[in-house]
């Protein structure tokens, strides 16, 4: 037996078995759809793994070919379906700014308060995902629920739901058994290049799983004082820009961390443009989040990245 | 009576029948799980024979200890399903003259050797759960203490062989390569 | 008759789960969706995979249901309503339900897939995290029995339920058997977030069918044990023997699947620590107040 074994890898408890490769994705209950994970198992343990995305966009605007500005934000906006109305704002700022228009500030604060709107329902919608991963079926109901309320939501109503958001942040924190699955969990320590976002913000406390889930739970509660504070939604509309030109740059703190455009503008049509966002940096962090890890560990850990595979950028 | 003679008879054949599966078969589950169901049918064999304690006890060990053992087939063996056409089959000649030998020797035994007389009637299944327990906890307690005792020392010494040794040279060697 | 009476009301427990089941994930009370699911998966397609151990597939859901009935059939409704009750009752549900993780090891060895292959190689781990804490609690219920005998147990409580008598075995058992059903949050081998529904995930049609009516009738089986070992089996006022297991058995099943509901699912790691640095010295210790309540109190 020794002579057949001798030449398979080994796995970290010095057994030498078959090892599999088995496709998680790109539509697995447990992950976020169109995000593909492929993973080399031993037994229940992963020892390497990498993510795809299936649907994320090509960072390249087509030779020569113009976009009429507002087509261009309708089609950023319903490129990223899981945060469409930060990438409209996005859009909107960068085409702004390359026609030179000055800030408005009435116009700032709705767009504000908009994005902020969006940010806890993306989180809750990352807590419904959770849920279905972790088996949670409370959690992902609740959060599920409350995430359809707030997206129909004006400013009035979202005020009313404070305390539904604050007794599921109290809930999660008295529920049994979500620590210990949590904690220790896809650590990321607060000197690892290219966080953005609470992934990022975590990282400066445990940086594991249980700290991403706070700090995402902390945000709901600071966007929900932000929207009182301020007032109603707006949805981020382009600005008249006229025949304008020039070359505009805008960041927008997505829900999922910083995303970044630069675009050429010329005669009111999109020329060309360059699209970072906070997922295409997450996504390359997943090898090194599941090496080593059980299975059930590894897809926590790259379940609470929140990756959405439409804002990775190829 | 009959009945007891024609279950005991199917039972009998039936464990049979699945020994010979266990070695027909490539695959090492099916391998497992046919020698599990062997020892299962020699569970009910005792049921028939009126013994239903040690019936229900042979059919519940046997679940758990074959399941386990077929985990360490597959994990062992190069060709766990049995679907790459490899030969599990080694030492043929020595197997097969090991095999008749013990099957002679076991023949023998069982027609040269003095049974006593038949029970006409076994004791009801409660009567022989209780005398069980107290040969249990009376005249065999010694040696099933002892075996068992035994039997935990040499699990407790495997697993400490096959950890590996912990020093402070390989131990410093480890936080190098880390 | 006692055999089909007992099966009659398995049947109608599990139906009455799978309503209650349904209530608490839809919202919704629809009394008959049990019946017309069932007859939907006799309809739908039954996807054999590639290269299967045909034997093992077709043979694993037939066989949990096998045996989730066969533990059923030592458990008394009322003082005569058993199918068998066997002098060594306490001991033939453990054999029969050693068996379930024989059926999730041939249902996740014989699709030839991944994720059930995975599945079923877990429930092993589980059983060695969940065995003892069946067997420990139930040897301690029989000590004060004096007898195996399902009805004698039963009878044994009569005025002081077990759960009074030896709360810390109930917990135990209970949890046990939650993790014996593979029962959210211990549902490490179907796991649909990780594992895509594990041994489930390659059945469709008339086997899924099967599988999920032999899934609920262990459900139901080991609340039924609970209720027997535990709960008094057909103690109570007023109400005829019967009623009171049914209402005892249901009320355990149901709060087998709540808890469920509000837990995320267990690290196998966690659960094999717990149940043996937590769980097995707890379980001797409710054998050793046992022994001492058995031996001092007449």
């Amino acid at each position: 037996m020794i002579e057949v074994t001798k030449d398979l890898p080994r796995s970290a408890d010095g057994l030498a078995m078959d090892w599999m490769k088995v496709p998680f994705g790109p539509v697995f209950p447990g992950l976020p759809g169109g995000l593909k994970l492929t993973l080399t198992l031993d037994g229940d343990g992963v020892t390497e793994g990498q993510a795809t995305s299936l649907v994320g966009m090509i960072n390249e605007s087509e030779e020569g070919k113009e976009i009429d500005a507002e087509t261009f934000i309708e089609r950023l906006a319903s490129a990223m379906p899981l945060a469409s109305v930060s990438y409209r704002l996005l859009a909107c700022l960068a085409i702004e700014r390359a026609a030179g228009l000055e800030n408005d500030s009435a116009t700032d604060q709705a767009r504000a308060v908009a994005l902020e709107c969006e940010r806890i329902a993306s989180h809750l919608g990352w807590l419904a995902q959770t849920g279905r991963q972790l088996g949670f079926a409370w959690l992902t109901d609740r959060a599920a629920t409350l995430q359809l309320e707030i997206r129909r939501a004006s400013g009035k109503r979202l005020l009313e739901l404070t305390p539904a958001l604050h007794a599921l942040a109290a809930r999660l924190g008295r529920t049994p058994l979500l620590k210990s699955r949590l904690k220790g969990i896809g650590i990321l320590p607060s000197g690892t290049g290219g966080l953005s976002g609470p992934v990022a913000r975590a990282a400066d406390d445990a940086g594991d799983a249980w700290a991403r889930l706070w700090q995402r739970l902390d945000e709901i509660i600071t966007s929900l004082d932000y929207i009182k504070a301020t007032g109603e939604p707006g949805l981020p509309v382009l600005r008249n820009i006229g025949r304008g030109s020039g070359t505009g740059e805008a960041t927008v703190e997505t829900p999922r961390g910083e995303a970044q455009l630069s675009l050429i503008l010329e005669h009111g049509q999109v020329k060309s443009y360059r699209l970072d966002t906070a997922c295409s940096h997450h996504i390359g962090l997943v090898a090194k989040l599941v090496e080593g890890r059980e299975l059930g560990d590894a897809l926590v850990a790259v379940g609470s990245l929140d990756l959405s595979p439409w804002e990775v950028i190829s | 009576m009959y009945a007891q003679a024609f279950f005991v008879a199917v039972f009998g054949l039936a464990a049979i029948g699945f020994g010979v599966v266990v070695f027909r078969t490539s695959s090492m589950v099916r391998s497992a799980l046919a020698l599990l169901f062997s020892q299962t049918a020699v569970g009910c064999m005792f049921l028939a024979m009126q013994t239903e304690f040690l019936g229900v006890l042979q059919i519940m060990m046997m679940a758990t200890e074959m399941s386990i053992m077929a985990i360490f087939m597959v994990m062992f063996m190069m060709d766990p399903g049995g679907m790459g056409g490899m030969d599990m089959t080694h030492q043929k000649r020595f197997s097969i003259g090991a095999g008749v030998v013990a099957a002679g020797v076991a023949i023998v035994v069982a027609f040269w050797a003095d049974w006593g007389p038949v029970t006409a009637e076994a004791p009801d299944a409660a009567m022989q759960t209780r005398a069980l327990g107290i040969e249990l906890l009376g005249r065999s307690m010694l040696i099933f203490e002892t075996a068992g005792v035994t039997i935990l020392t040499a699990m407790i010494a495997a697993t400490a062989v096959a950890i590996p040794v912990q020093t402070t040279a390989n131990s410093a060697d480890k936080e190098d390569t880390e | 008759m006692n055999f089909v009476i007992v099966l009659v009301a398995l049947l109608g427990s599990v139906w009455l789960l799978a309503v209650v089941e349904g209530w608490t994930t839809t919202g919704r009370l629809r009394p008959a969706a049990p019946l017309l699911s069932g007859l939907a998966h006799l309809g739908r397609e039954s996807i054999v995979p590639r290269t299967p151990d045909r034997v093992f597939f077709e043979t694993a859901p037939v066989l949990l249901l096998i045996v989730a009935v066969l533990g059923a059939a030592v458990l008394p409704l009322a003082p005569t309503l058993v199918i068998a009750d066997l002098a060594t009752g306490a001991l033939f549900i453990n054999a029969a339900l050693a068996y379930v993780l024989v059926a999730l090891i041939m249902a996740g060895w014989g699709p030839n897939g991944a994720y059930a292959m995975i599945g079923g190689w877990r429930f092993l781990g589980q059983l060695i995290a969940y065995a003892m804490l069946i067997v420990m609690p139930i040897t301690a219920v029989a000590m004060r029995a004096e007898s195996l005998v399902t009805t004698v147990i039963v009878g044994s409580q009569d005025g002081l339920w077990n759960i009074v008598y030896q709360p810390l075995g109930f917990v135990l058992f209970f949890i046990a058997a939650m993790a014996l059903a593979f029962r959210a949050p211990f549902d490490l081998p179907t796991a649909p977030g990780e594992l895509g529904g594990g041994v489930d995930a390659e059945y469709t049609g008339v086997r899924l069918g099967v599988l999920r009516l032999a899934r609920l009738t262990l459900v139901i089986t080991l609340a039924s044990a609970t209720t027997v070992f535990y709960l008094g089996g057909w103690h109570g006022p007023l109400l005829p023997p019967w009623a009171w297991s049914l209402i005892k058995t249901l009320a355990v099943a149901v709060s087998m699947l709540l808890a469920g509901r509000y837990l995320p699912r267990i690290r196998e790691a966690d659960l094999m620590r717990w149940c043996w640095t937590l769980g097995i010295p707890l379980a001797l210790l409710n054998i050793i107040v046992v022994g001492l309540l058995v031996l001092v109190v007449p």
